[in-house]
């Protein structure tokens, strides 16, 4: 073997180790490291041995096949030996930790022997194996996503160790581009190009997922940290909850004691998969989920029937840019904690809410709303079951307002309040909650009236936030507990706006032992109070309302920050929509002057310039010192790639005393003929790889 | 309207202030804070207890940690801030923090018994008794710590050391109930049935003394345990019955849906165990619900419960039970695994509905079966991890049967631990013969042992090992001597427990009869095809001597089907939807009939 040969061997053996390492990993409390390690070594020799005795490939296969059932069937047998001379729970267990580790060894052992031998027999298949181990790559680590990161420390190493993955197989395909028909060191570098960015995006779809389903530690509503707490912006159904009585805020209304649903999310999207979830853009009302910096008033719907209402809010344990207010709120005022507080944020708004069902009672009909609202606020996974059922409610009740009211009621009577609804044999929670346990908690009961509201074609959206019991009211100061976070549901009414229904039932299941509502600590809330009352006189807003020009700046900072993440978001269709559109841009822009021209020079030789474009892209562009014709030449010798007419157009263009649009037209013939070939000389994925591929960017023909 | 509300306020903070007695004292959290350098460490750990009784946590964590800076040589702060986390179940937090003060001097009672509590919460029982030793040395009379030492020797086997600890613990202290309790447990360890009943009783009587119903009903839920883990199943129920009579606890629940279980009685044990789930704050409740689901082949629930078991990272419940973690992921791994076994079996046999279907289902059922593999080999791998344990700690006859299961698939090794455990067991326990030769002949595949096991078996309480004798029994039933055997253990399995037969592969033999309109030849040899694959023997005509399966079939196309035992009586029945096309439309029809004719609601 060459030097060259060796190194390459050596290298696609450690890339597959690091595979096969990282497989360990995911097993390595049940695995041998020396095992595994020890079958792979066996796999590579084994292939490396009937390779180099040119075994035919059926023999071989059968060969590397009895290898390691002749190894077993040997090991036994020392085993039984070993048995007879002492039988010890020691050499009684030897049976079971070979077999333990020898099955999955079988797999290591089978795509080793496979690798290595077809690589060795079948040159080309080098080219095919980096595919491969991507396509492992993804395997071993696709359990790693969803806030599972567990084979590395930390994902910073997990990082290091792909882009090890990724150099070390650009190494592979450039040691192996010799060895491979029409495929030469530049081909592997335009390569380079596309598999990079790709291993990106699956390294961001990786860490996306990462982060995803960091909530559902949280119980499906809340998402606690150590010590503090903020709603997740999507509630799933969990099979079980726990809560913490653990004080949240504070807020002060006045007024007679009153109940209250402070929201923090409003969730208008519905995918069946996901349940309810934050809608990002769009929507009615959709205000901002984020504190302001300073004042901020939101647009004024004008709803009717509606009073002002003025809350102050005093955070103890959550987050402190989270923004609750009730529905629906008109300005938001940050007010100055002040020095020392036991509050990590205070602030006002001024809400517009109604109170009583008198006016929504009178709307007997859909009231108008833009097609693309509607699509939303009733959009379901068009279950039939449940659609059977919200008909079967409602069919006695002919208004609008009334077959709302209608869900709502036959929820709260029918159905009980419990933290363990218990699993669903098909996975379908909402299902098992209706059809089955008849019990859950507040965001079953929410899930179930927006989607029987939504398959009845009547807007409807899930609202998350806490529950405020009148009997919490202290001196016209309300203590909120984590107990308290809550889901509801909103119906749209027109020009009465969003209308709240809890259909949420008070009585919880048989054997729960679990008061809804305990009451407030007074103790412990008459000292914040009197904390609040003594500071009081310090409480002003936060900021001066600042000139308007700047208040301008801030507003294109938000649609800025608002766009980033948008993008962010969206960042599987981002990012290789701006590659394309970058690579589009740098390959024609340089060319574009030429091709519009009226001057048929400039015209001829853009278009000879396109061609080369086209030809570097997949590795066939004009090498350092190489002129026009014999460039052309090469390729036609070479690959069968017809440029020598349009390299002729060139050099006449560039050259001749006589170039006019005759000749220009003249011309055409000999780009069809360019192109013909090139689609002939140039298999299809590498014409492709060659369009995504950056080289030959910014070339002018010159 | 501000100047308005700030006077009304002004009143309020009077009254708030006259009613608290808000003083220097009641001064809040952060505004103490900023006093400074003045604070001594009296204010600071003063001011961060405050902060914790309004639930300021993060504030508490922040003082705590500058006193701990400024004041490096005491612990209290330490101390208070381990406090902190143990209260809020943040116990790797709280064992440093205790840690640290016991470095700084703290070596009281409390602290050390703390630190005993956390190891014990993190599973570190070795760590745990190191630290009960060292109480017990330095506080001979402390009855908790003696009780805390006997339940972690109980809990790492070591029984020898426990029954001494708490014995030596009795004649010091008196007869507590704590120990005697905890005392009782050691000796039903180690399968001393009348010593352990006997400080059952006597825990029983003391709590019932002094009225501790709480007490008492732990101790009856004991005594029930032991009832039944020497087969007397009428005395464990009643002492169930105790139990929960004398206060509703999950556990109670549990212990008597496991003797309903035993009786093979779905519905009662399905009750019994959705009571605990309702109550339970452990995850024992789930363990029960799945391994009941499994039994009557709701393998697909019992899936999701069983992982949903193994997902979860918190295992500070396990302190106060008589397990430990191995233990219980070894017993999840089990049931995962006989999960993962029938699923690949129900797979591949299957009623699919074309080529792609059929593939996929067979894609499905190896996928099911590599699963149900890595489960059942960590199963075996911590069986032999703790029977070494046992081994260790001198518990022979637990020690033999955990080698025994880690060694099921090779017939030599384990046929010597099983005789091994038979021997110990059955001397103390004759009743336990039967379940060693159900075993000895699962192993053997020996349809010989197999019926004699089924012969010993009480017919009412000890269904449960019936229908698996039965279970392993039919596959080995396979010459045509045998058919007649086979059949009818196919029918009293199928009575006690129509679902386990799919997942053991086991279909009911039929006769099935088509009548009505239109069936075609393709379509009745479909059907059979499909009944045969999941295991019946089924053929068309009347045969008296089989369960008998009729179809129907209308002009509007629907199928109304009925099976009846062998004496003609009506078993399950139901009615499909229009069957039209050939083989997609009955394989629909033959999905149907199998689920309802194996379903156990």
């Amino acid at each position: 073997m060459k030097a060259r040969q060796i190194f390459l061997f050596i290298l696609r053996n450690l890339v597959l180790y690091f595979l096969l390492v990282n497989s360990f990993l995911q097993l390595r409390d049940q695995l041998d490291p020396v095992f595994q390690s020890a079958a792979f070594l066996l796999a590579v020799l084994g292939a490396l041995l009937m390779e180099r005795s040119r075994m035919r490939i059926l023999p071989a296969v059968a060969a590397a096949a009895a290898i390691p059932l002749l190894a077993r069937v040997i090991f036994f047998l020392v085993f039984r030996a070993q048995r007879a001379i002492v039988s010890a729970p020691a050499t009684d267990f030897l049976f079971f930790y070979f077999d333990k580790d020898f099955f999955p060894a079988l797999l290591a052992y089978g795509v080793a022997w496979l690798f290595n031998f077809l690589s060795l027999r079948l040159k080309p298949f080098v080219i095919i194996e980096t595919g491969l181990n991507g396509l492992l790559l993804v395997l071993v680590f696709w359990t790693q996503a969803g806030y599972t990161l567990t084979l590395y420390p930390h994902p910073s190493y997990f990082a290091w160790a792909l882009a090890a993955f990724v150099v070390a197989e650009f190494f592979v395909l450039l040691l192996a581009a010799g060895r491979v028909p029409r495929i030469d060191a530049r081909a592997v570098a335009s390569f380079s190009w596309i598999l990079v960015p790709l291993l990106l995006v699956f390294l961001l779809f990786l860490l996306s997922r990462y982060g995803d389903s960091s909530v559902r530690a949280g119980g499906g509503l809340m998402k606690p940290t150590m010590f503090r707490f903020d709603f997740a912006p999507y509630v799933r159904l969990e099979s079980e909850i726990k809560t913490s009585d653990q004080a949240v805020l504070l807020f002060r209304t006045e007024g007679a004691a009153d109940r209250y649903l402070l929201r923090r999310f409003v969730l208008s999207g519905y995918e069946d998969n996901q349940g309810f979830f934050m809608q990002r853009e769009g929507g009615i009302d959709e205000y901002p989920a984020v504190v302001p910096d300073s004042s901020e008033r939101f647009p004024d719907p004008g709803y009717k029937d509606r009073q002002s209402v003025r809350q102050e809010y005093y955070f103890l344990t959550l987050d402190p840019s989270s923004l609750i207010s009730l529905n629906y709120p008109l300005t938001v005022t940050p007010l100055e904690n002040w020095k020392s507080s036991s509050f990590l944020r205070v602030y006002r708004v001024d809400s517009r809410v109604m109170r009583g069902t008198a006016a929504p009672a009178l709307v007997t009909s859909v009231p108008p709303m833009k097609p693309a609202d509607l699509a939303l606020y009733t959009r379901t996974a068009g279950d039939e079951q449940i659609h059977r059922l919200a008909l079967q409610i409602t069919q006695d009740q002919p208004g609008y307002y009334a077959k709302a009211a209608a869900i709502e009621q036959y929820l709260k009577t029918n159905y009980l309040y419990s933290l363990k609804p218990g699993i669903a044999e098909d996975g379908n929670q909402l299902h098992h909650f209706l059809f089955v346990s008849k019990k859950g908690y507040c965001s079953y009961f929410a899930f179930a009236m927006a989607l029987m509201c939504r398959s009845l074609g009547i807007p409807a959206r899930v609202a998350v936030g806490f529950y405020v019991d009148p009997q919490s009211e202290v001196l016209n100061f309300y203590e909120v507990r984590a107990f308290q976070a809550h889901a509801w549901v909103e119906v749209y009414f027109g020009n009465l706006g969003w209308v709240e229904f809890d259909p949420t039932s008070n009585t919880p299941a048989p054997g729960e032992d679990f008061a809804p509502f305990p009451a407030p600590d007074k103790d412990r809330m008459a000292q914040l109070i009197a904390e609040i009352v003594k500071n009081q006189t310090d409480q002003e807003e936060t900021a001066p309302k600042l000139p308007a020009v700047v208040s301008a700046t801030s507003r294109i900072g938000q649609e800025i920050a608002r766009i980033a993440v948008l993008v962010a978001r969206l960042w599987y269709v981002v990012l290789p929509a701006a590659y394309l559109l970058l690579l589009a841009g740098v390959k024609l822009l340089p060319v574009l002057p030429g091709l519009l021209s009226s001057n048929a020079r400039r015209r001829a030789r853009a278009r000879y310039a396109l061609c080369l474009v086209r030809c570097a892209g997949v590795g066939r562009g004009r090498r350092h010192g190489e002129s026009a014709l014999e460039h052309a030449r090469r390729l036609g010798r070479d690959s069968g790639i017809c440029l020598v007419p349009v390299a002729d157009l060139y050099l006449k263009a560039s050259f001749a005393p006589q170039f006019d649009a005759h000749d220009l037209d003249e011309g055409q013939a000999a780009l069809a003929r360019f192109a013909d070939s090139f689609r002939t000389g140039v298999r299809l994925p590498w014409r492709i790889l060659g369009a995504m591929s950056p080289r030959g960017a910014a070339l002018r023909g010159a | 309207m501000r100047g308005r509300r700030s006077g009304v306020l002004a009143g309020v903070a009077l009254a708030v202030g006259l009613v608290l007695g808000a003083g220097p004292g009641a001064m809040p959290a952060r505004a103490q804070a900023a006093a400074g350098a003045a604070d001594t460490l009296d204010s600071l750990t003063s001011r961060a207890r405050q902060a914790i009784s309004r639930s300021e946590y993060e504030s508490a964590v922040k003082i705590l940690t500058e006193a701990k800076t400024r004041y490096p040589s005491s612990p209290r702060a330490s101390l208070a801030l381990a406090d902190l986390y143990y209260d809020k179940e943040l116990f790797g937090l709280a064992l440093d923090e205790y840690r640290a003060a016991e470095k700084k001097g703290a070596t009281d009672f409390v602290t050390l018994t703390q630190i005993s509590r956390c190891y014990g919460k993190l599973n570190q029982e070795k760590s745990s008794i190191d630290y009960l030793t060292r109480i017990l040395q330095e506080y001979p009379d402390s009855a908790d710590t003696m009780d805390d030492l006997g339940w972690m020797y109980f809990k790492t086997h070591q029984l020898d050391k426990g029954e001494s600890v708490l014995v030596k613990g009795i004649a010091k202290v008196g007869a507590q109930r704590g120990l005697t309790m905890t005392l009782g447990t050691i000796y039903s360890g180690m399968n001393r049935y009348d010593k352990s009943r006997e400080f059952y009783q006597k825990s029983v009587d003391d709590a019932l003394r002094v009225g501790d119903r709480n007490f008492a009903a732990i101790a009856y839920y004991n005594l029930s345990l032991l009832e039944h883990s020497f087969f007397h199943y009428n005395s464990a129920l009643r002492y169930t019955d105790e139990s929960i009579a004398m206060e509703d606890r999950p556990s109670g629940h549990l212990a008597r849906g496991e003797l309903f279980q035993s009786r093979m009685d779905f519905d009662s044990a399905l009750s019994e165990y959705q009571s605990a789930y309702a109550k339970d704050t452990t995850p024992l409740a789930k363990v029960n619900l799945a391994i009941l689901y499994q039994k009557f082949g709701r393998l697909e629930l019992a899936r999701r419960y069983a992982e949903d078991v193994l997902g979860s990272k918190d295992h500070a419940w396990l302190v106060y039970y008589g397990t430990d973690l191995t233990r219980h992921l070894k017993d999840l791994h089990e049931l995962l695994g006989t999960v993962y076994d029938g699923l690949a079996v129900i797979e591949m046999a299957r009623p699919t509905s074309g080529i792609i279907d059929r593939v996929s289902a067979i894609a499905a059922s190896l996928r099911d079966r590599v699963i149900g593999w890595y489960h059942t080999q960590r199963f075996r791998a911590y069986s032999l991890q703790v029977g070494s344990q046992y081994l260790d700690q001198g518990s022979y006859e637990d020690a033999w049967w955990e080698f025994y299961r880690g060694n099921e698939p090779y017939q030599e090794v384990a046929l010597k631990y099983l005789r091994l455990a038979r021997d110990l067991e059955t001397a103390r326990s004759p009743h336990a013969g039967p379940f060693y030769v159900l075993e000895e002949g699962r192993v053997r595949r020996s349809s010989d042992l197999l019926e004699q096991s089924l012969s010993g078996f009480d017919p009412f309480w000890e269904k449960e090992p019936a229908a698996e004798a039965l279970a392993a029994l039919v596959p080995l039933l396979r010459d045509r001597t045998s058919a007649p055997r086979r059949r009818q253990a196919i029918e009293q399995l199928y009575q006690i427990n129509p679902g386990a037969l799919p997942q053991a592969g086991i279909g009911l033999p039929l006769s099935v009869q088509f009548a009505g309109t239109g069936w075609r030849l393709l379509e009745r040899a479909a059907l059979l095809r499909f009944l045969r694959r999941a295991g019946s023997e089924a053929d068309e005509g009347t045969d008296s001597g089989r369960y008998g399966l009729r179809l129907v079939r209308a002009d509007d196309r629907t199928v109304r089907w009925t099976l009846t035992d062998a004496s003609g009586v009506e078993v399950h029945s139901g009615t499909s939807r229009p069957v039209g096309r050939l083989i997609p439309e009955i394989s629909f029809l033959a999905r149907g009939i199998l689920e309802e004719a194996y379903s156990v609601h």
